[in-house]
């Protein structure tokens, strides 16, 4: 009995993290490490940042959650999701995410102060920034949301050189130009939920065919960015031509979304950016340890 | 357990592809390099392709003109490594070839299945032919023989498929679709082991 109730509480936790979303920044923010070409020496110093990010982006996704948990409840996406369903309370959730986000920033702290700081300014453009203060009022959010989801890579390669350098934010960019195909073709999905819960989002401002063109804008951006930053990293020819093909798959889908819309391609549009973005990384990870 | 099997042979195979774009192809010399990467790529995003939207999307009219690039880049790449002077007039046949399928994609059936069969075929011969051929020649050892044997099953999976667009099945479709994953996976292994031994 005690074990069953115990499976539960962790099986609602681990909801309150989106672990796949934690895992795939945890991953950005392990590729940003592994960037600066030390991770063999440094393996200790690895698995603490490791440790340090995957808290606090799974501190920071709990706050989200309670931020938003009335708009969850507006959505048959999300109203079994474990506060609107009242299967744990906002003290118990609320207790949680800070728990998990004060441990992740203050080992960042006393792993590097710089690593801190930019551990601390994800959490606080994601929690803040976006969920607190912008999401609500205006579709440009995203821009925030996505400056907190460069953050992991940033601060990544910053604990790894011991300073933030061009190369970090180029990586960084890249991210914050990916996060718009992630976001606004999932905002496309969910359309009729968004409005119900009254969040503006791009494709209720500014129309469907705008928010096409702006998904294949930003999805070349984004392949563009990785591109230079795989080039500014100095690694093979041979990295480049991998990203080149993910890029002209995702460039493909975007532009046939473009001119061909439907439903099921903007969500196979989606899927395949998070494929691109986790292709991207781990091209990035064994190109610096090759 | 059947489509998580089948998941699992298209994802190994843009797993193999994704390797011979970033390092299998590095040591040939320019043009084969982008010819080999062009087959490969498409190899790999069709996986990836195959994996997101599932089988439906061979409806699409793109995915024969796209998939043309399979054969044509690797016989390009062997036309360039081994047979440099033929390199300017097989590029005019494969550009016209894809051109013309593309042409042909808006017209009947009977159309279709020339262009279709003269281009795939074509390619698709050439590929099984001249590994033999520059085995024999000395050039390369016995293993370029993988190649051969890929292209019989890339030939095999593109007779099958195009005779469903064609709507006049040799299989249901099906078990073509049961087989297809097997077959692109064999295919990308078996060329990348021909590959290996240039």
């Amino acid at each position: 009995m005690m074990t069953s109730v115990f499976k539960e509480r962790v099986a609602l936790h681990w909801q309150l993290i989106k672990p796949l979303q934690t895992g795939l920044l945890l991953l950005t923010g392990i590729a940003g490490f592994v960037t600066g070409r030390c991770p063999v020496s440094k393996f200790g110093l690895l698995l603490l940042m490791s440790l340090s990010l995957a808290l606090s982006i799974a501190g920071s996704t709990a706050f989200n959650m309670v931020i938003d948990r009335d708009i969850d409840l507006s959505m048959g996406r999300t109203v079994r999701r474990p506060l609107p369903s009242g299967r744990l309370t906002i003290k118990q959730a609320l207790a949680f995410a800070a728990l998990l986000s004060s441990a992740g920033i203050g080992l960042a702290f006393l792993l590097l102060p710089l690593f801190g700081v930019l551990v601390f300014l994800g959490f606080f453009f994601d929690v803040v920034v976006y969920s607190l203060w912008l999401k609500r009022r205006t579709p440009w959010s995203i821009i925030w949301g996505g400056v907190a989801g460069a953050m992991p890579i940033i601060s990544g390669r910053a604990l790894a050189l011991g300073r933030v350098d061009y190369i970090g934010l180029l990586l960084g960019l890249s991210i914050l130009l990916w996060i718009p195909t992630h976001i606004l073709t999932f905002s496309m999905k969910y359309y009729e939920d968004y409005q119900r819960a009254g969040i503006p989002t791009f494709p209720s401002t500014y129309g469907f065919s705008r928010t096409r063109l702006v998904i294949a804008l930003s999805s070349l951006g984004a392949a563009i960015s990785v591109a230079i930053g795989i080039l500014a990293l100095g690694l093979s020819w041979g990295y480049l031509r991998l990203l080149g093909v993910l890029a002209v798959g995702l460039l493909g889908l975007a532009l046939y979304s473009l001119f061909r819309p439907s439903e099921r391609v903007n969500f196979g549009l989606f899927k395949y950016a998070s494929i691109f973005m986790l292709g991207s990384m781990l091209i990035i990870m064994v190109g610096s340890l090759g | 357990m059947r489509k998580v099997l089948e998941k699992l042979a298209l994802l190994t195979m843009a797993v193999i592809a994704s390797y011979q774009v970033a390092a299998g192809v590095s040591k040939f010399s320019s043009w084969a390099v982008f010819y080999y990467t062009l087959s490969f790529g498409v190899l790999v995003v069709a996986g990836l392709l195959l994996l997101i939207f599932g089988f439906e999307i061979l409806k699409n009219p793109a995915v024969v003109i796209v998939a043309t690039l399979i054969p044509l880049g690797i016989f390009m790449g062997l036309v360039y490594s081994f047979f440099p002077k033929y390199h300017i007039c097989c590029l005019a046949f494969s550009i016209l070839g894809i051109l013309l399928i593309a042409a042909t994609r808006g017209t009947g059936r009977l159309w279709k299945t020339l262009a279709l069969a003269l281009v795939h075929g074509m390619a698709g011969l050439f590929i099984f032919f001249l590994p033999i051929f520059i085995y024999l020649k000395g050039k390369a050892s016995v293993k370029i023989l993988w190649m051969s044997l890929g292209a019989a099953i890339i030939g095999g999976g593109g007779i099958l498929l195009a005779s469903l667009q064609l709507k006049k099945p040799l299989l249901p479709q099906r078990t073509v679709f049961l087989l297809l994953p097997w077959v692109l996976l064999f295919m990308v292994i078996t060329l990348s082991l021909g590959l290996d031994a240039l």
